[in-house]
């Protein structure tokens, strides 16, 4: 359950990073790994992926020691994508907590509906 | 494993892909390994972490696979997704073989709805032509009294029985029955044989044409078609063959779009791309 929600939700957390700033592989993985459990396998056919949506562009720049780095760089595509799976996500978050926790998720429909009646008086 | 075996296998395994994608692969991954080393992490470790590499370029090669396919949906393409996917072990053989039966029959089933089609065609034609400029002359098929359009008038007399053969098994035979009197002309070859036996009083008793994939045999006909019967045979092979090969098509389109979207599912499940909330 959890890899698998995770790995749905790996696509998402590297576009939020990329929205920060433009950044390489690895340092992806470094940022990724310091909040969550990942495969650093996973990480380039992630970005082919992305790359192949159109969601991120790449560039390279020299460095002065060791082969030139590639950097990717968030599109404007890839930027509004990000937004409609933040907002999925939250939403998908909120219905998920009201399964978990159905007492609050009552209390709270209960005020929803005794809220307009309070309103009349 | 460290960094120039893992290197080298993934190059090894890239084999098939075009040289700029493979160099880019490769570039992708010598930075990483550039980078977790000056992390201070050893070739060990990180070459474990990225995976087989020989899976790795699998999956690399079946989405390419994948997507010359789709851009280009031809036989050959098809067979390196099957190939691709084969590798991956996705499609074991317990799948495969129902598959590649039903792909064998779909194909006789559409060849053979194109040779009726082109029967069809040609029967219709010679009906409209016949129409037109009375020629060529249609007569009751296969009914020895009137048969020049259709049957060669073979003048057999007395002889008992001629017969020729081939080098390579090819056979020729007329041969008279002196009790019966029926003659029996048959051709015969390494693809299939004819078979024409005509009776004593001239009609033709039996029409038995097969090749390996299959027989007709027509027996006891007795002035049997005419002129409307040649148009109503040839619209019917039309048709038969119109509804056959439309069919066909359509299960090959259907075929090929379940399997391009199997195939893409299946790259999709490998590479963990799938599943959780975030795509629907």
């Amino acid at each position: 359950m959890k890899t698998q929600l995770k790995k749905g939700t790996l696509e998402m957390c590297v576009l939020a990073l990329l929205a920060r700033a433009d950044s390489y592989a690895y340092e992806l993985v470094s940022r990724l790994a310091d909040c969550m459990e990942i495969s650093e396998g996973t990480v380039y056919p992630l970005m082919r992926r992305l790359q192949a949506e159109g969601w991120v562009t790449t560039y390279l720049v020299e460095s002065a020691s060791g082969p030139s780095r590639k950097y990717y760089a968030l599109t404007a595509t890839g930027r509004q994508s990000l937004a409609e799976m933040q907002v999925e996500w939250r939403e998908f978050v909120a219905e998920v907590n009201s399964v978990l926790a159905p007492q609050a998720a009552s209390e709270a429909a209960q005020a929803k509906r005794n809220n307009p009646q309070g309103e009349v008086e | 494993m460290n960094q120039q075996t893992f290197m080298q296998q993934l190059e090894a395994a890239l084999a098939g892909l075009p040289a700029a994608e493979r160099g880019e692969i490769l570039a992708d991954y010598a930075e990483y390994f550039g980078d977790a080393l000056a992390d201070g992490r050893s070739e060990e470790e990180v070459a474990a972490s990225l995976g087989d590499p020989q899976r790795l370029a699998r999956e690399l090669q079946a989405k390419a696979k994948l997507q010359a396919w789709e851009s280009r949906r031809s036989v050959g393409n098809l067979f390196g997704v099957i190939g691709a996917l084969a590798g991956l072990g996705v499609l074991n053989f317990v799948l495969a073989i129902p598959f590649m039966i039903y792909l064998w029959f779909l194909t006789i089933g559409c060849v053979v709805s194109g040779v009726l089609l082109f029967a069809g065609v040609v029967l219709t034609g010679l009906w409209v032509s016949n129409s037109l400029f009375d020629w060529p002359v249609i007569q009751p098929l296969l009914h020895q009294e009137q048969a020049a359009a259709w049957v060669a008038r073979v003048p057999v007399g007395d002889l008992p029985q001629i017969d020729i053969r081939g080098a390579k098994g090819e056979q020729v035979v007329i041969h008279r029955d002196p009790q019966t009197g029926t003659t029996r002309i048959e051709a015969s070859g390494v693809d299939g044989s004819v078979r024409l036996e005509r009776h004593v009083d001239g009609t033709v008793s039996r029409l038995e044409l097969s090749d390996d994939e299959g027989a007709v045999n027509l027996q006891g006909f007795d002035g049997l078609p005419d002129r409307g019967a040649v148009l109503s045979i040839g619209l019917g092979l039309l048709l038969a063959g119109g509804i056959g090969l439309t069919i066909g098509w359509l299960l090959v389109r259907l075929t090929w779009r379940v399997l391009a979207r199997f195939g893409r599912y299946q790259l999709a499940l490998l590479s963990g791309e799938r599943g959780g909330p975030g795509r629907g």
